[in-house]
């Protein structure tokens, strides 16, 4: 663009000035009102703030209250646990689905049963086995040999 | 307690108002800082700075007083809002003529139940001579008012408002060629209308 085209007469720049920017007389009153309002926005935006980070905190705090408060303790410490022996399994000849049922207990206890309960041979023990043991109760219940 | 705090309020508006003078040495930057960090004087500082600015642009728009200082209310108050954490990426005047251009658009289309901004405009223009009537400016006035709005604006916003080019490409959010573009269309039909010729036989220098 030229030097020419970036200018305009200044009588034309006063009266464009006059046309379109034209004087509103100042009112105290009607500044302070403005002022009011503003500050108004101004206090509740510095609260806002505020209020965010003390609840981001107490959020935080919060959630590591319930995390100790939902985590389960370990099963060692409940008097069911120290109660419950699982012990040996019976000798063959006496298995029934009590003994399933015991395993079954045992394991959702959350204790170790002996290497002598792994009846499918896998060095777990799991619910694989307790479901093994409870189809052999049934085999020797109807009278097949185990 | 409510109480307590709205008589505060008006009280620091107040106190405000009668401390806060053109004679404050702070940049807008530096008030803008003061602010953020809670200094309700350094807002009064700003309002008193710019108000007069601000209501002058509001006119073009409002073509009222009443409207005008409502739509400059609005402004400041959609600016305290930002409050804290607002960072001033260009001059204080560009990122405030779209707001007090957005209020005052929304002030008048409530007022006058028109639909949209187009209209406000077009109206705001044909408005601008009546003052004027029957005087030269009136004339130019109307030869303004047949400018497309954007031509228009450009046009005030260089040589009523003081921007400089890149403020009104930054303002209005458009590249720096298409503000010299419609600069140039503009100033061609004032130059070619003529209504207006008369200002522009005198030489510039």
């Amino acid at each position: 663009m030229s030097q020419r085209d970036d200018d305009l007469p200044d009588d034309l720049q006063n009266d464009l000035s006059a046309l379109y920017r034209q004087a509103v007389p100042g009112d105290a009153r009607r500044d302070q009102q403005i002022l009011h309002q503003s500050l108004m926005r101004l206090r509740w935006g510095h609260r806002r703030r505020w209020l965010l980070g003390a609840g981001g905190a107490m959020a935080a705090a919060a959630a590591v209250v319930l995390i100790v408060l939902l985590h389960k303790p370990p099963m060692a410490a409940t008097p069911q646990f120290a109660l419950f022996a699982l012990g040996n399994p019976p000798p063959q000849g006496q298995v029934d689905i009590l003994t399933a049922f015991r395993l079954s207990k045992a394991l959702k206890l959350g204790q170790h049963p002996s290497p002598a309960w792994d009846r499918i041979g896998d060095g777990v023990i799991d619910q694989r086995d307790v479901d093994a043991w409870a189809k052999l109760a049934v085999r020797i219940d109807a009278g097949a040999t185990p | 307690m409510q109480r307590a705090a709205a008589a505060s309020l008006s009280l620091a508006a107040r106190y405000a108002c009668r401390v806060a003078s053109d004679d404050d040495p702070r940049s807008d930057a530096q008030l803008i800082a003061a602010i953020n960090a809670g200094d309700e004087a350094a807002f009064a500082v700003l309002y008193h700075r710019y108000r007069d600015w601000s209501a002058g642009l509001a006119m073009r728009f409002t073509a009222n007083h009443a409207d005008a200082l409502d739509a400059v209310q609005d402004a400041f108050i959609y600016l305290a809002g930002k409050f804290p954490g607002f960072g001033l990426t260009s001059k204080f005047t560009t990122f405030f003529y779209v707001v007090i251009k957005s209020t005052a658009l929304a002030i008048v289309r409530k007022r006058r139940r028109i639909i949209n901004d187009d209209m406000v405009l077009a109206q705001a223009a044909a408005e601008a001579g009546k003052a004027f009537a029957g005087s030269p400016r009136a004339e130019l006035a109307a030869v303004m008012a047949a400018l497309p709005e954007m031509q228009r604006e450009v046009v005030l916003m260089r040589f009523v408002d003081g921007f400089a080019l890149e403020e009104i490409g930054q303002a209005l959010a458009i590249p720096l060629g298409t503000v010299k573009s419609r600069l140039h269309n503009a100033l061609a039909a004032l130059r070619a209308n003529p209504k207006v010729r008369q200002y522009f036989q005198q030489p510039v220098e």
